[in-house]
């Protein structure tokens, strides 16, 4: 079944602390965001570093406790700005370093059920 | 003068070491070994140590004391933090037996060399004092390899069984080589500087009891720091500061006691892996960030530590524990790795053959022994047999230079990873 698109954003979150996805997640239900899919990634950095492990060659094939996380939510324009604010709520300042990025893709098409 | 030409060496090199187009030179083969080895900083330490540029005088050596507990104790947590309860998830049995075997082969050979050549050359001042801490030490720096393959795979991606059983039995073997010299060292006394040459006595219940008291060290130390690390909140300063702490009290204790800051340090991280807790990511994240800063200045301690008067007795030490590496590695621990590899054999091959690297934990034990020795005459010895070691190391990584010419039989090109 497809949707009207034309009040939709794909809206995807970098977060570096993966300990925040709770909270964020808990904060999606609250503003009324309906669904979110999170994987498990991993920066440039991280590749380049696990490309050359010294000393934690072991610990760093724990990918759950060394990478960052995606989130992507397709979600109607009003609820962008209120996610903006939660991200920075939960994570501090976008400003900072080794926070969080957001960004936001305009969505053309969107079909499946959303529950 | 000196510190002011020593700090500006310094700042050169890691600007020079920070630049973009050294990325590209890192992540050739030479620039890989170099850069995971330490072999550029090590180098850097000795022009600047007291037995070469002399910027960094005998005398002032003692005073690096606290920063080389600092970086062990990190090294420590690094590789503790690699003993989760979730191990199994990752890492299958026939794994850890690799580790495992080539932990027993290592010791059992390159610890028998060891002693038999340091007890025939009745001469050699190295570990002067007592023969089985200096046994002890080379025989667990012989142990694992180290955990870097890029510069050994050909095209493959890094998800591959040849890489995770290196990457994973590399690991499970440096926490054996830890744990493995600090309850040895535990039982054993430290060298004295003014006796010959000598075998002490090692105490089961002495080492039993130092293994216990680090471990109860460790839980403290643990529980404490992940409390201090959830206070420490989001703020990126106070978590850096309680985390330099926590290291720090981990190995300042052991150091303190007399037994081996690294396993101190190591345990506390297999505490704190397994505790429950948000700030473990975190931690984790950090520690690993900061790996190479620390692997590097390590290397420069070690470089500053060493003794390079080893003579010809040394020399003759170096070439018959490489002989027992090659022995052991290549002989027999190669053919494990294949074997575990589930992937068609042929494809283990080359990749297995970076098991004749050294592990780089086996730098920071033999620094660490360092700092274990009592100053002055044990601190001389003691260096001597990092120079041992380091060399070994050395010869180890030029040997796998020479791998493609000394066997044309394996076609490097139809050689892969395994799917």
């Amino acid at each position: 079944m497809s949707e009207a698109a034309g009040g939709n954003k794909l809206f995807v979150i970098i977060l570096d602390h993966a300990d925040l996805v709770d909270e964020l997640m808990t904060g999606f239900l609250d503003l009324g965001v309906r669904g979110a899919t999170v994987i498990e990634s991993r920066g440039m950095g991280q590749i380049i570093r696990q490309d050359m492990p010294i000393f934690a060659g072991l610990a760093s094939l724990f990918g759950e406790a060394t990478g960052s996380r995606m989130i992507f939510s397709v979600m109607p324009v009003s609820l962008v700005e209120p996610v903006f604010a939660l991200v920075e709520e939960v994570v501090g300042s976008l400003d900072q370093a080794n926070t969080a990025m957001c960004f936001t893709i305009p969505v053309d098409q969107f079909r499946g059920i959303r529950h | 003068m000196k510190i002011l030409i020593g700090l500006s060496v310094l700042v050169c090199l890691a600007l020079v070491t920070s630049s973009r187009r050294l990325w590209r030179l890192r992540r050739t083969t030479v620039g890989t070994m170099l850069t995971t080895g330490g072999w550029l900083m090590l180098g850097v330490g000795f022009v600047l140590g007291p037995h070469a540029g002399g910027l960094v005088e005998a005398s002032q050596v003692e005073v690096l004391r606290p920063l080389v507990l600092v970086v062990l104790g990190w090294v420590g947590l690094m590789v503790g933090l690699g003993a989760s309860a979730q191990l199994t998830r990752y890492v299958p049995p026939r794994v850890v037996g690799v580790a495992v075997m080539d932990a027993l082969l290592s010791v059992g050979v390159v610890g028998a060399v060891a002693w038999l050549v340091i007890d025939w050359q009745a001469e050699l001042s190295l570990g002067a004092g007592d023969l089985l801490p200096t046994v002890l030490l080379l025989a667990a720096c012989a142990v694992a390899w180290s955990p870097e393959i890029r510069s050994l795979r050909r095209g493959c991606t890094e998800a591959r069984p040849a890489t995770m059983v290196l990457r994973s039995a590399s690991g499970v073997g440096s926490i054996l080589a830890i744990a493995l010299l600090g309850f040895g060292l535990a039982g054993a006394a430290p060298p004295d500087p003014r006796g010959a040459l000598a075998v002490a006595a090692f105490s089961l219940p002495q080492a039993t009891v130092g293994l216990g008291v680090s471990l109860v060290v460790a839980v403290v130390v643990g529980v404490l720091g992940q409390w201090l690390m959830a206070l420490a909140g989001r703020g990126e300063g106070e978590f850096l500061v309680v985390l330099l702490g926590v290291v720090s009290l981990a190995a300042g204790a052991g150091a303190a006691m007399g037994y081996a800051p690294i396993l101190v340090a190591m345990l506390c991280g297999a505490v704190v892996v397994n505790l429950p807790g948000r700030a473990l990511n975190r931690l984790q994240q950090t520690i690993i960030e900061a790996e190479q800063p620390i692997a590097m200045m390590l290397m420069l301690l070690a470089g500053m530590l060493l003794d390079p008067a080893i003579g010809v007795s040394g020399i003759w030490l170096v070439l018959v524990l490489f002989a027992a590496r090659l022995l052991v590695k290549r002989g027999v621990v190669r053919r494990l790795v294949i074997r575990a590899v589930a992937a068609e054999n042929r494809a283990g091959q080359r990749p297995a053959l970076g098991v004749m690297r050294q592990n780089p934990v086996a730098i920071a034990l033999a620094t660490g022994f360092v700092l274990w020795s009592p100053p002055g005459g044990g601190v001389a010895a003691a260096g001597q047999v990092l120079t041992v070691v380091i060399l070994v190391g050395l010869i180890s990584d030029c040997f796998w230079l020479l791998v493609p010419w000394l066997t044309p039989a394996l076609p490097v090109a139809s050689v892969e990873c395994g799917s």
